[in-house]
């Protein structure tokens, strides 16, 4: 097989895989070998115990869990959002637009901090909710609240774009065909930004798993209960078990990996899929 | 009468979109809303369809007061310039939507379903692409499905927003054909709005023309062709030059007359002639343009003040006169016919 070189308006094709690939090597990949690296001090065995110990797989479920619920409910609100953003005018539109993105820019632990003055058991809210007999700080409804939080920016910024450019015109072509509003949405709303729910998805829960900072001041860090694994890792390494810490990162990574690579499989199907339909000519 | 508006006003901001329209469709027509962009004929459409809901007035159809109606209950099909299919479905899933999308009562089985789309792929002319995607095809084959999407739910009123606006001359010419016989075998009753007045002409057998949110005439294609009503309707439909009339004869140049003096005359309304003639007013050739079976000739009127006017003539494209003529060549023009509009 020879390597054609197609000709482009804009050179360097080279260029720019080899310093794409030499960034990828030094920022992501070389941390990554380096974890690996710390790991591979254990022996099999060793490295089973480690990861397997009943207070890391609480802590597992728990964070995979709180992440993939907390990753759901910002799926349909964030959505939600998205669409009342692109679709209608009001006053305040743009500064709403504006605060969707302050998670982003908000330190964590002011985020966690924040949340547990209002939820926590004195809170304005957290307070009649006790009463009420809903525990929210301190409980695996907290962190999940913290990672709704965090995770909420990533679905309304990539539903966003993709619904702007929905032509409203297909809505009224269903209508006039006499469909119900939820049917619409059903066949022909939601197919269009499929992709575009999977990736908001994927990353909201990506960076759910990966919380930190927000998490411990409302989780309460009970181990077997409301202890996340972030946190594990880090108790592990202020007990200087650095082999022991980077053990449950591996086994982190390799679950995140996973689900992120099925993530983008689907993905990749539903645009070759859409890539069929839109064929040649569009 | 099968589409009946009556009081229509439809503001959008500080511009007024339909300004108190009235009017009664025929049953079984196909009728065009013609008009230049801005005059309210798409308002007009989508008002019917109940796309819109206008400031006031009412909408009946068939008799019935559908002006409270949900676009969904008025038993209408709509058909958009820029055909609005679905692009995730294919071409059978596209006709079927309307079908498929009945509530469960009324939705007719399976076999029916496939039966009723694959009559109205017949009718369009394109069973063979029952299992294509809709960007696999043309412009003029995805508006044929559009067709045949919004007659698959057996509409009263079919409603037709610049249809053939986004295809290219040749093809939009065939669909016009196709879509006049197509009506012919169906006679649902069908508006289609168009800017083209050519396209109304040869498609429609009733037009209405409208203007800033009025209607200014409607009649059959001849009527508004040969008997324009107003100053726009004449101006509107086919070329037209401006010439003043005073006690002189013609002129082209105002020359701070009375506006009451102005006159139009159709190009093809001119005597022309390569010497000055009793009454004949001089103009500079400028282009001569053919246009098949006739020759357009852009003239520049020869005015004595700065003024200046561009005058359409068209002579036979046998016309011996046109051998005699060149480019800054003077020629003479009288008219023969000119019509003045009271105002």
């Amino acid at each position: 097989m020879r390597l054609t070189k197609h000709y482009s308006v804009i050179p360097g094709l080279s260029l720019s895989l080899g310093y794409t690939l030499f960034y990828l090597g030094l920022i992501v990949l070389f941390p990554m070998a380096a974890l690996l690296g710390k790991t591979m001090s254990l022996s099999w065995p060793q490295f089973w115990a480690v990861v397997t110990e009943p207070q890391v797989v609480a802590s597992y479920k728990l964070t995979f869990g709180t992440a993939l619920v907390a990753a759901i409910i910002n799926l349909v609100f964030g959505t939600l959002v998205a669409w009342v953003l692109v679709r209608y005018s009001f006053t305040g539109k743009r500064l709403i637009d504006a605060l969707i993105d302050l998670p982003f820019a908000l330190p964590t632990a002011v985020a966690g901090i924040a949340l547990v003055a209002i939820y926590g058991p004195h809170g304005p809210i957290g307070a009649p909710l006790l009463a009420l007999g809903i525990k929210v700080a301190y409980t695996p409804l907290g962190i999940t609240l913290a990672l709704i939080f965090i995770g909420f920016p990533f679905v309304v910024r990539t539903v966003q774009p993709i619904l702007q450019d929905f032509e409203t015109e297909l809505e009224e072509a269903a209508a006039a065909l006499g469909a119900s509003r939820f049917y619409t949405i059903r066949r022909v709303i939601v197919p269009h930004l499929l992709p575009s729910l999977l990736t908001g998805f994927a990353l909201a829960f990506a960076r759910g798993v990966g919380e930190y900072g927000s998490v411990i001041f409302i989780a309460g860090n009970l181990p077997f209960a409301t202890e996340i694994t972030p946190l594990l890792i880090v108790a592990k390494l202020e007990q200087f078990n650095y082999a022991g810490a980077t053990a449950i990162a591996c086994a982190m990574m390799a679950f995140s990996l996973l689900m992120l690579f099925c993530i983008n499989s689907l993905q990749s199907w539903l645009e070759r899929r859409e890539q069929q339909h839109t064929g040649v000519m569009a | 009468m099968s589409i009946q508006v009556t009081g229509l006003y439809k503001h959008f901001g500080n511009f007024t979109a339909l300004d108190n329209v009235s009017i009664e469709f025929p049953t079984g027509g196909l009728v065009a809303l013609l008009g230049p962009s801005g005059c309210g004929k798409t308002s007009l459409l989508r008002v019917i369809a109940g796309l819109e809901r206008p400031d006031s007035g009412s909408v009946h159809i068939h008799g019935k007061d559908v002006s409270g109606l949900d676009i969904r209950d008025r038993q209408i099909g709509f058909v958009f310039q820029h055909y609005a299919l679905f692009r995730h479905m294919t071409v059978f899933e596209n006709v079927a939507f309307g079908l498929r999308a009945k509530p469960r009562s009324q939705r007719p089985n399976d076999t029916a379903i496939r039966a009723k789309v694959n009559q109205l792929l017949a009718l369009v002319q394109l069973e063979w692409l029952a299992d294509r995607y809709p960007a696999q095809l043309s412009g003029g084959q995805r508006q044929r499905v559009a067709l045949a999407r919004a007659l698959a739910v057996e509409p009263q009123v079919l409603l037709l927003d610049e249809p053939f606006g986004a295809l290219d001359a040749k093809v939009r010419k065939e669909l016009r054909r196709w879509l006049r016989q197509l009506h012919d075998e169906l006679h649902i009753t069908s508006l289609f709005v168009t800017h083209d007045q050519e396209e109304a002409l040869e498609v429609a057998d009733h037009i209405v023309i409208m203007n800033k949110g009025r209607i200014e005439q409607h009649g059959t294609p001849e009527q508004i062709y040969h008997a324009p009503q107003t100053e726009f309707v004449y101006q509107f439909i086919g070329s037209s030059n401006v010439l003043y009339h005073n006690d002189h004869g013609y002129s082209f140049a105002a020359d701070g007359q009375d506006e009451a003096l102005k006159s139009y005359c159709r190009p093809y309304d001119f005597q022309v002639s390569a010497e000055q003639q009793h009454g004949s007013l001089p103009a500079k050739v400028m282009r001569k343009l053919p246009l098949g079976n006739t020759i357009r000739i852009e003239a520049e009127a020869l005015l004595p003040m700065a003024e200046s006017a561009i005058i359409d003539v068209d002579l036979a494209h046998n016309d011996p006169l046109l051998a005699q003529i060149h480019q800054q060549d003077v020629i003479w023009l009288a008219p023969r016919r000119t019509v003045q509009f009271s105002r």
